[in-house]
């Protein structure tokens, strides 16, 4: 296997909302590193912090604290959240985004090719010409037909709209796509063919996604690693076969035995967690997962688990042996 | 929808014994701007007592169009034909379709024998009124002679029932105090204050969390063992279908194109939909690193459509001259399941 | 690739109807979505093809006016409108009025007229006009150039005339140039500065946004027409109509544009959270090309209807200043100076002709605020 290339460092990412006085905390020291060409999924419920996240990522949000490094060829590593303009319009491009829903992320008074062509016209000095082949290009291997270009949004379907999506955040060639809930909000059927041109896109450009979902099943099938969130923090962080095989975070083994699959045979032995995701203005103290634990125990009351590593999987629990070697 | 003149003379109707709901070539029209959808284009299923049936499909394959005939709160501009025989608590059997909407017929009918659960439950209480007023408002309109103590008391006992913790609280709460979960709990518990025969639920987890939907989910199956009710339950989500149900209709473009129980159509699913279907699904139990199976295209839309099998198009089976030119018959290939479609001909 | 979609496309030529019309629809913009729903609401197109025909007479009012605002008749004081005939001695000789007579009423002795059948006067079109008509076309162009008169003596008032002798008919289409022009004048004065401070409030925020919207509400606490009525009162009186014109439209706008700006406001407030703003930013876009690219057009139709809106109420504040004596004054004209005969008994005992231009104003308004209804229904057609 060859050498694997580090292509971004998220270090230490907070980000703290302030409405009212009120310090909401949407994000807490969330750190990992994406290497080139490979999918990490971020699961978790409402609230847990993966589209703020994302949205810090890629400079949609600013962060509170922390740092985004991004590995360039020329610059070396630049700090995201702490460049100059100069260097954030240049590698801005690098870094793009899928949105959920296919409807609101498409401007209705733009053509599709002026929708797709956009971010050309404000990071490169191509000629009309030359945005129309690039255009023309990309629509294509998105599965557009181009004899459509011309028409609004309005004209396509939901999965189409998302084509379309995916054509303009591509049409930069990003190193990086954060694709958030990118298939959520698509049918069943449309969804298997927007997670195979995903897939196929990656193989061909190399690029490096952070997927973004809540839907289990679609992301043990696309991603390589996958890191579980839980009211703005990391809680465990995996292989995707070993993390689904082998939930070793109480959390994690909830959601996974809450998901439901389409077998009616699957032994219906779920964990059903008690109780809600707390509010995140007022997380629970120590543990913030403890009040619907089932294996708490004094100490996560009072003191929050940091990351430890077993075996390069990485979990945030006091007792993460005890409860995994229970089953 | 449209009024329907009859002054609640109503036909005699037969629903075999066992059965709470027939439906017998169920259409629903929509008329739009410029056109007219053909939302529903016959749909024919029966429910059991106490049984749950999973209607499937994507979006715009009329599912929820049919489960809102049947309760008859679709919008003015539909118009339902085709029978929708219910028998009601005292044993009657009415044809719904044929019943004025807003009669009185209808309306002691919902709410009291029959409920429906939405997606967003959110949208179905007003946000002027506390939990407990809202659902004690349904107690007495049911039932005039409760008074508002015993009407309070039912109320904290379902409450509880639901599952909602400190119920005492939570009763005197405005809906915006309650979190997706707890209003979903809320509105179950609204639709069980007047124990209904029969409930439809509409997406009823599709806004919620993962482990919210799993709590959810439980209490439905708990309360359905409690109280004997039958449930029309309506999604897209294959996952729940499977666990929730005990036979499912899967619908395409207003059809339904199988139907069985749970364990044929997830064991030995036969139309080439279904089967489409259940593939284009990434699942848990499978290996990764396969691409996913792709049913090609997309739905067409339901205007003015040629006698055909509303699949043809993406169907990788599609025998020319027959799928594209007649309406296709429902073959029965074993006891309790039917496939639409024309292959299974020769399958006999 | 397996994952593309196969799109089908048939051949241009091949194309049937229905094809072409949804593809019409697929390559309609905004405005032309938004034009397909307008149509649709027949009460509103009614009422803009109503409002267009009042803009046009009023445009060209000089010429379809046959007296200028000058001139008047002595001998013919109150006099109702004239019929116009088109058979005389069961004869078709094409519409002409017959000569006027005047009467004594015998009770009341007032001066009433009466049809002479002897003297008939033919109605010529595109005649030159009497001494006095002359006018500058859109201010440029001499011309005495009328779409009607009466030939010789004779006298068309389709309208009746006032108690100067004054054709109601000529001063009722020269007071549209003034009644229906103040409020668009005003409306763009008003669009201008609610635009700028609701874009300010809106984008800004903080306390930009507070300072703005105490302003708001404190001219919106205000009682209308007291204001209106002390802002008129201070309007000097040599000052010439077209300066007169110009104050009463500053006056209008000034007290119109908070509701405009709390528009813009909450427009920009909402459309910042939108994924395609999101989507434009990530992408490089510079603020000021997101805001004119992407923001502001997505409110502009709401602007449009917000604005047809307001136009009645401008119009009602012209008329009511006017009719106070607050506003223009004669010989200068506009419907509001025309109603101030009307607030007489005697009038509308005796000249129930003068309340004419009452109906005009009626009318105006009703149509704008159809009109503005279709608009709006009209104005989010993605819903």
């Amino acid at each position: 296997m060859e050498e694997k290339k580090v292509v971004l460092e998220i270090k230490n990412l907070s980000k703290v909302y302030e409405s009212k006085g009120v310090n909401v905390k949407a994000l807490t020291d969330v750190s990992l590193t994406v290497y080139q060409g490979e999918t990490i999924g971020i699961v978790g419920e409402s609230g847990c912090g993966k589209t703020t996240l994302g949205r810090c990522v890629v400079r949609g949000i600013d962060a509170s604290s922390g740092q985004v490094l991004f590995h360039t060829e020329e610059d070396g590593v630049i700090d995201f959240l702490k460049t100059t303009a100069a260097q954030m319009k240049k590698y801005r491009r690098d870094i793009q985004m899928i949105f959920q829903d296919p409807y609101a992320s498409l401007d209705p008074r733009m053509t599709v090719f002026d929708i797709i062509s956009e971010p050309l016209r404000y990071n490169s000095n191509m000629s009309k010409r030359e945005i129309e082949e690039a255009v023309d290009k990309i629509a294509e291997q998105v599965g557009l037909n181009k004899a459509f270009l011309r028409r609004y949004p309005h004209a396509f379907s939901g999965g189409q709209r998302q084509r379309i999506g995916i054509a303009r955040s591509l049409i930069l060639q990003p190193k990086v796509i954060v694709c958030d809930e990118a298939v959520s909000a698509l049918d069943v059927s449309i969804q298997a063919q927007i997670i195979n041109l995903l897939e196929d896109l990656q193989k061909e450009y190399n690029l490096t996604y952070l997927f973004i979902s809540h839907a289990l099943s679609v992301v043990r099938h696309i991603s390589d690693r996958v890191m579980v969130m839980y009211l703005g923090r990391m809680v465990e962080f995996g292989e995707t076969e070993e993390l689904f095989a082998n939930p070793m975070h109480p959390y994690t083994r909830a959601l996974l035995s809450a998901a439901p699959q389409p077998d009616p045979d699957i032994a219906v032995d779920r964990i059903i967690l008690e109780g809600e995701v707390p509010n995140p203005a007022a997380p629970p103290s120590g543990c913030h997962f403890h009040p619907r634990c089932a294996y708490r125990t004094e100490r996560c009351e009072k003191e929050f688990p940091p990351l430890t590593d077993h075996d390069g999987r990485l979990v945030a629990c006091w007792n993460c042996g005890a409860c995994g070697e229970g089953n | 929808m449209k009024m329907k003149k009859s002054k609640e003379v109503l036909k005699e109707y037969t629903i075999a014994p066992e059965n709470i709901l027939e439906v017998r070539g169920l259409k629903v029209d929509i008329k739009m701007d410029d056109h007219i959808l053909n939302a529903v284009r016959g749909v024919d299923f029966t429910m059991k007592k106490g049984q749950t049936l999973g209607l499937v499909g994507e979006s715009g394959c009329g599912k929820s169009v049919t489960s809102k005939a049947v309760l008859g709160i679709n919008p003015d501009n539909c118009t339902a034909c085709g029978e929708v025989l219910y028998r009601t608590k005292s044993g009657r059997v009415l044809n719904l379709v044929e019943l004025e909407h807003d009669g009185a017929l209808y309306r002691s009918l919902r709410g009291a024998e029959m409920a429906m659960i939405f997606q967003e439950p959110m949208t179905a209480f007003s946000p002027l009124y506390t939990i407990g007023n809202q659902l004690m408002e349904i107690i007495q309109l049911h039932e005039p002679d409760v008074s508002k103590q015993q009407a309070r008391a039912r109320v904290l006992e379902m409450l509880k029932k639901v599952g909602i913790a400190n119920p005492e609280k939570r009763i005197d709460q405005y809906p915006h105090e309650f979190s997706g979960g707890m209003l979903q709990r809320a509105l179950i518990a609204m639709m069980l204050c007047c124990s209904p025969d029969f409930l439809i639920a509409d997406e009823p987890t599709t806004a919620l969390d993962v482990t919210i939907q799993a709590q959810i989910l439980e209490l439905m199956r708990s309360l359905q063992k409690e109280f004997g009710m039958s449930i029309l339950f309506i999604t897209h989500d294959l996952g729940t279908v499977a666990n929730m149900c005990d036979h499912v209709a899967v619908m395409y473009l207003g059809q339904i194109v199988e139907y069985g129980t749970v364990h044929q159509i997830f064991h030995n699913p036969r139309h080439p939909y279904t089967r489409g279907l259940l593939r284009s699904l990434p699942r848990m139990d499978q290996d990764r690193g396969e691409k996913l199976y792709v049913i090609d295209g997309v739905v067409p839309l339901p205007v003015k459509l040629p006698p055909s099998c509303g699949f043809h198009e993406r169907c990788e089976q599609c025998i020319d001259g027959k799928c594209n030119r007649q309406d296709i018959q429902e073959y029965i290939i074993e006891p309790g399941h039917m496939v639409r479609c024309v292959r299974m001909e020769e399958e006999g | 690739m397996s994952a593309v979609e196969k799109v089908k496309t048939a051949p241009a030529e091949a194309r049937t109807k229905e094809q072409k019309k949804s593809d019409k629809y697929y390559y309609a913009s905004q405005w032309s979505l938004m034009m397909r729903k307008f149509r649709k609401h027949k009460l509103a197109m009614a009422s803009t093809i109503i409002l267009l025909f009042f803009y046009i007479v009023a445009i060209f009012g000089n010429f379809v006016a046959p007296q200028g605002t000058e001139q008047y008749d002595g001998k013919y004081v109150n006099c109702g409108p004239t019929p116009i005939h088109w058979f005389h001695d069961g004869k078709f000789i094409g519409p002409f009025v017959y000569g006027l007579k005047t009467e004594r009423d015998p009770e009341t002795y007032m001066l009433m007229f009466a049809e002479d059948p002897e003297a008939v006067y033919k109605i010529k079109f595109f005649q030159q006009g009497a001494e006095g008509g002359e006018y500058k076309l859109f201010g440029l162009i001499p011309s005495n150039l009328h779409l009607f008169e009466a030939e010789g003596d004779g006298r068309v008032f389709l309208f009746g005339t006032d108690s100067m002798g004054r054709d109601l008919f000529s001063r009722v289409v020269l007071g549209a140039q003034i009644s229906l022009f103040i409020p668009v004048v005003g409306m763009l004065l008003t669009l201008v500065l609610g635009l700028f401070m609701g874009s300010l409030a809106g984008y800004f925020g903080g306390w930009v946004d507070t300072v703005i919207q105490r302003l708001v509400e404190v001219v919106r606490s205000f009682p209308q027409v007291p204001l209106w009525m002390a802002l008129s009162a201070a309007i000097p009186k040599t000052l010439k109509p077209a300066q007169v014109f110009m104050l009463m439209t500053l006056i209008l706008s000034l007290i119109s544009w908070p509701d405009l700006s709390r528009v813009v406001r909450s427009k920009f407030i909402s459309v910042k959270k939108e994924d395609y703003i999101m989507a434009a930013r990530i992408s490089g876009a510079p603020v000021n090309k997101v805001i004119i690219r992407h923001m502001i057009p997505s409110f502009t139709s709401y602007i449009i209807v917000n604005m047809t809106m307001s136009i009645p109420g401008l119009i009602i504040g012209e008329t009511t200043l006017s009719f106070l004596g607050l506003g223009l004054r004669s010989p200068a004209t506009s419907w509001g100076v025309l109603l101030q005969e009307t607030n007489k008994l005697e009038t509308i005992m005796f000249y129930g002709w003068k309340l004419i231009p009452m109906l005009f104003v009626f009318l105006t308004v009703l149509a704008f605020n159809f009109m503005g209804d279709g608009l709006r229904d009209a104005a989010d057609p993605y819903k």
